[in-house]
């Protein structure tokens, strides 16, 4: 008689730029700057955001753990 | 009530058109509404393109001779001034709604700043780049912030701007460095007028909006 261990779900996490988010599994352990990199597009990050995890600023260096919201902050529109 | 439009270029045309129409037809109050639209800057003939106005000469003025002429309840008065350091007290005061439809980083600050030292007061900012933007709204009740001021420090590029007042760079020069479209414009002005229309209601609770209109998403974000 097998025994079934149920996987455990690939814990997903939201990255927003902008208007724009996105929530992806796989990213936990990644660096922000890794993030950045391949989501710059998807996301339209531009290269003055600034990346804020759970509203903290951290730097690129940071890697994403499993409970992290991550936010590249667009800074404010600036014409009219 | 007392509104506010500071900034009568891209957003705050688009902006006016609608709020004219919603504060003409759509607003229950007994009292009259006056609006103050205060810009320092000229129309020329290639702000056509983006901008809405019926002659050539100050934005201020222009738009206010236009709305008094088609407005039955809505009185309008142009102030052919910039905001500076030296007029702001005059010109944002306790218990006003203020549009902020600018194009400079530095005004967002000096009314920012400005607001911070009113009790209760409302400011709806609004920015945009070539097809993506954001609003920022800051409210002040009983002397507390129920929402950020534009300069927290999510936005150090307000609170320490690198950018220059629009006494000392006209908009010309602003829109000829980086273009504009009037969809963004217009887009900005619609999520400011939405932000309105929620603190009107009593359910506005977000510090800032983006709007995004290549993917048609807009997000709104609490930092509090």
């Amino acid at each position: 008689m097998s025994t079934q261990v149920a996987e455990e779900p690939m814990r997903r996490v939201k990255v927003m730029c902008g208007a724009n988010t996105q929530e992806l599994a796989g990213l936990v352990g990644k660096r922000v700057s890794d993030v950045r990199l391949e989501l710059t597009e998807v996301l339209n990050i531009p290269q003055d955001a600034r990346a804020y995890v759970s509203g903290g600023n951290v730097d690129s260096n940071y890697q994403l753990q499993e409970t992290d919201t991550l936010e590249f902050i667009r800074p404010s529109g600036n014409k009219g | 009530m007392v509104i506010k439009v500071v900034g009568l270029g891209g957003i705050g045309t688009c902006l006016l058109q609608i709020l004219d129409k919603f504060l003409e037809y759509a607003v229950s109050s007994r009292e009259a509404i006056k609006v103050f639209l205060i810009d320092g800057d000229e129309y020329s003939a290639k702000n056509s393109a983006r901008q809405f106005f019926e002659r050539l000469g100050n934005k201020a003025r222009v738009c206010a001779e236009s709305y008094n002429e088609r407005s039955r309840r809505v009185i309008y008065e142009g102030i052919a001034e910039y905001i500076t350091s030296n007029n702001m007290y005059e010109f944002i005061r306790e218990g006003d709604v203020v549009f902020l439809c600018v194009d400079n980083h530095a005004t967002r600050k000096l009314v920012s700043d400005r607001a911070g030292e009113l009790a209760d007061v409302v400011v709806i900012s609004g920015g945009n780049e070539l097809t993506d933007g954001n609003i920022q709204i800051f409210i002040r009740k009983d002397s507390l912030d129920i929402t950020l001021p534009l300069t927290s420090k999510f936005h150090p590029e307000i609170s320490d701007p690198q950018d220059l007042h629009p006494e000392d760079m006209g908009c010309e020069e602003a829109v000829e460095e980086s273009p504009q479209i009037i969809i963004t414009n217009n887009a900005v002005a619609s999520a400011m007028l939405n932000a309105f229309y929620a603190h009107l209601q009593n359910v506005l609770n977000y510090d800032e909006a983006y709007i995004d209109i290549l993917t048609n998403n807009m997000r709104q974000v609490v930092r509090r």
